[in-house]
């Protein structure tokens, strides 16, 4: 009776083993191919539009055989996941505006590329801490289809009541283009006092602004195709694709003259792969991938000689 | 763990059944197990092989445009319209016809010139695409001498269509001159047309088929809806070094990395048990092992019901007894052995219980007759004493018959009244003869009495004064009218009990009086001595022993006693 016991328990013990070895192999599929070593990965976070990152990466992994991952989001987000996680989130960051990066210096390392020395003086940063990308100019835009008669045509048109409530205008504190048009605005009226000051005349903008902000910059486009806006303030890049795409936005470059700002890369200090972020510096600055921003996707070199009127002459078409 | 199953008879009954009944349901799940992975690893084999095909086919392709290439960008009549740079050259377009007819069914093959204008295609477009030298499939083919594979799609570049589709391969190899220089490009193209018609066939319809450049990025998905998010799931996950399960992880994915492109071919192929089907089936066999585990607690708790309770019952019932409650009784209504033994358990205490009252019973009579026996002592003491005054008396006054007379009667008194319960035959006989003695004074000498008891008999022990009575009755009621009467006493062994016999020649015992004798019962008004005797006996030794009585009517009568024989 008590070997028979022992023998339907051992039985009960080695059933259970095999179903539960069995159901921990099942599934799966055969792999004959393995991920990159350490020294061919790179992780690069950016807050740009695919059109712009997605080209760039391929020919970096192309020329290269470096696998890029890519993090993406707002530039708040990918530099505070940064402070928050160091070199373990990312090892590069591409297209935050200099401001934001300038302002995040301590989370990066000191990099000097190759083609530093080609970049054009105004936008050289002296410690290195960051390099620029590209170059925005900051344009105002409009809905062509609402807006055919006294188009704006300077920044003072932002504080026209006409618009009151009409102009899409991203935060500043995340878009360059918006924080650029800012400090446009306050040199156009720096200098005076009262009621002409900056500070009136910021005032006045933040009043026919009728308390809405935009997130990104793509928003902004977005808001005046749809007609939700009539103006904006934006980059000539975006601007330029959506009309190249045939949206019903018009360019309007400010006759006081077109803010810019330099957006650019930064090493994260601490992180796995900074040899592969080196050497993506030294792509991005190379001839090949400026010509392509300038030529391919609307954007201006930050190289001397570079730097072409391709822009100004699609948008005056 | 031994010791708690012993220790319960219904924990014992647990284990069994639930035993019983998960080797059942755990060899059926281990038989689904076994046959989902059977099924698994036959689809696994027939995916391998279409794989392998696939490879195979898609290898000799590449090898074939290599060799196309070669011919081609060797060509003297390739290269001189190439470095004047025009379009027009009607040689160059036959020998790109000639040389191309076999593969015109899955590419287009274009010459670009070193600026990446095209010149010459065999598409359907007309050749008035540009592709940038120093960025893409062109860029890369300067860098080689050979042919070069890139990915088409997203790359920024002016896209070659052919008949509405996006280039999904590029494949480019520099024309040069004898010095190396770059005179233009040889590009082939295909598209994800292209790439159906190649593929078509060699894999199931249900399957997706998956070409990936050297960093996972997509050149073709045999379904592009679910191309930008599977093969992004893809490469995290190789990335990530996990294993690769796409982004429903519905498929089971088989990858070879092809030598010559660096590309990867992966078979995308749905699981016959989606994770869906498998959870499904460990959730039915948690589900039945659960109801298991439920219905051993339920049959082990009614078996245990059906088989611990009366044998619970009767453990308390068998307390009961031991503390000396013999009113206690099991229920009977079961045919089975427990009802049985329920049965035979009730008998027993009913049994004892009896054997109880009886003893009880006895010992009330055995007390009764002690009563009796000492009422009829009439406070023999003061007989005793009175008895020793007339002695003395007789003494006296010379008279020697009233001396010996009240010496014996005070010697039988004295024996009655003190010392044990049982006494030596000897000392018995030893009274009897005084009260013969006394007897024979009363009756004249009428009778004799003969005493014939053998040596070996006489240390046997005996209830005291067992003979008197005996022996008075066969007097009183016996020889008293007779002139010669004869009494006598005898002992003998029978069957290993000690018989005692008084015999006399009266005139007998009548029959009705003789049967109450022998039967034990009382003779109201007579007798009463030989009923005592009888009792006595019988209270002493059980219902084997005591008196029987045996007469002739004028002959005389006979009266035995048996007993066990004790020695003292």
């Amino acid at each position: 009776m008590r070997r028979s016991f022992q023998i339907a328990v051992l039985l009960c013990v080695i059933l259970l083993g095999l179903s539960l070895s069995a159901s921990g192999c099942a599934g799966g599929g055969e792999f004959s191919v393995r991920g990159p070593e350490e020294d061919s990965r790179l992780t690069v976070c950016t807050p740009l539009p695919e059109e712009i990152w997605v080209p760039v990466i391929e020919e970096f992994e192309n020329r290269t055989g470096i696998w890029v991952q890519v993090e993406t989001g707002s530039s708040p987000e990918l530099l505070g996941q940064i402070a928050a996680e160091g070199g373990s989130f990312c090892d590069l960051v591409l297209g935050v505006s200099g401001e934001n990066l300038e302002a995040c210096g301590s989370l990066f390392l000191p990099c000097e590329s190759g083609f530093s020395s080609r970049i054009q003086p105004d936008y050289r940063v002296p410690d290195g801490l960051w390099t620029p990308f590209s170059v925005l100019p900051v344009v105002l835009i409009y809905n062509s289809h609402l807006v055919r008669d006294n188009p704006p045509a300077g920044w003072d048109a932002l504080l026209n009541s006409a618009w009151r409530g009409r102009i899409a205008f991203a935060d500043p504190a995340a878009d360059g283009a918006s924080f650029a048009a800012l400090s446009a605005l306050r040199q156009l009226f720096s200098g005076e006092e009262g009621a002409g000051g900056e500070d009136a005349a910021l005032r006045a903008f933040a009043a026919n602004l009728g308390g809405r902000q935009f997130t990104l910059s793509s928003d902004v486009i977005a808001e005046v195709s749809s007609g939700n806006c009539y103006i904006g303030v934006t980059t000539e890049d975006a601007s330029l694709r959506n009309m190249s795409e045939g949206g019903n936005i018009a360019v309007v470059y400010p006759r006081e003259g077109a803010a810019e700002f330099c957006d650019g890369m930064a090493v994260v200090s601490g992180c796995a792969h900074e040899d592969n972020a080196r050497q993506f510096l030294d792509f991005v600055l190379s001839d090949d991938v400026q010509r392509f921003l300038e030529e391919v996707c609307a954007r201006r070199s930050v190289l001397s000689g570079l730097a072409g009127e391709k822009q100004e002459k699609e948008a005056d078409s | 763990m031994k010791a708690w199953l012993r220790s319960s008879f219904r924990r014992r009954i647990f284990i069994t059944v639930l035993l019983v009944t998960m080797v059942p349901v755990l060899f059926s799940a281990l038989m689904m197990q076994v046959q989902i992975r059977r099924s698994e690893s036959a689809l696994a084999r027939q995916a391998k092989g279409q794989l392998a095909q696939m490879e195979e086919a898609f290898d000799q392709l590449c090898q074939s445009y290599i060799r196309l290439s070669d011919t081609l960008c060797a060509s003297t009549a390739v290269r001189s319209p190439l470095r004047a740079g025009n379009g027009r050259s009607r040689v160059l377009y036959q020998i790109l016809f000639r040389e191309t007819d076999a593969f015109r069914d899955c590419a287009v093959f274009s010459f670009f010139d070193r600026e990446g204008q095209c010149l010459y295609t065999t598409g359907e477009a007309p050749p008035a695409v540009t592709l940038r030298p120093d960025w893409g499939v062109l860029y890369a083919a300067g860098q080689s001498d050979g042919l070069v594979f890139q990915r088409g799609g997203e790359t920024g570049e002016t896209v070659f269509q052919r008949g509405g589709e996006a280039a999904a391969l590029w494949a480019a190899r520099a024309v040069r001159s004898y010095d190396r220089r770059i005179l233009g490009y040889l590009v082939i193209t295909m598209t994800r047309s292209d790439f159906d018609r190649f593929f078509g066939g060699m894999y199931q319809a249900s399957g997706n088929i998956i070409l990936l450049d050297r960093t996972w990025r997509a050149v073709y998905h045999s379904r592009p809806s679910q191309e930008a998010v599977s093969v992004a799931a893809l490469r995290r996950q190789l990335l990530d070094g996990e294993p690769l399960a796409g982004d429903s992880g519905e498929y089971n994915f088989y990858a070879a990395r092809q030598e010559l492109t660096g590309f990867s071919l992966i078979l995308e192929q749905p699981r016959v048990f989606t994770a869906t089907v498998v959870r499904a089936v460990y959730q039915t066999s948690l589900l039945m092992s659960g109801l298991c585990v439920l219905l051993c607690l339920w049959c082990s708790w009614r078996l245990s019901r059906r088989l611990a309770r009366p044998v619970h019952e009767l453990d308390e019932a068998m307390g009961e007894v031991e503390k000396g409650n013999l009113d206690v009784q099991l229920p009977e209504g079961r045919e089975d052995e427990l009802g049985r033994l329920a049965g035979s358990f009730n008998k027993m205490v009913r049994e004892y219980r009896l054997n109880l009252e009886r003893s009880v019973g006895r010992e009330r009579e055995m007390n009764e007759v002690r009563i009796r026996m000492l009422q009829a002592q009439l406070n023999p003491h003061f007989l005793y004493n009175t008895l020793d005054s007339m002695k003395w008396l007789g003494v006296t006054h010379q008279v020697p018959q009233v001396a010996a007379l009240a010496a014996d009667l005070a010697t039988i008194l004295r024996a009655g009244i003190s010392g044990g319960e049982f006494i030596t035959l000897e000392q018995e006989l030893e009274l009897l003869d005084r009260y013969v003695d006394i007897q024979s004074l009363r009756f004249e000498d009428r009778f004799t009495c003969e005493i014939d008891v053998g040596e070996r008999f006489l240390g046997c022990l005996v209830p005291r004064l067992l003979l008197q009575p005996l022996v008075e009755n066969a007097i009183i009621h016996g020889v008293a009218d007779k002139d010669d009467g004869y009494i006598k006493v005898w002992a003998e062994e029978d069957e290993g009990a000690l018989l005692l016999s008084v015999s006399d020649n009266g005139c007998g015992i009548p029959p009705d009086i003789l049967d109450r004798l022998n039967s034990g019962e009382k003779i109201p008004g007579s007798h009463l001595g030989l009923f005592n005797v009888s009792t006595i006996l019988r209270l002493h030794f059980g219902e084997e022993y005591g008196l029987s009585a045996g007469s002739e009517a004028g002959r005389g009568s006979r009266v035995s006693l048996r007993l066990p024989i004790l020695r003292g």
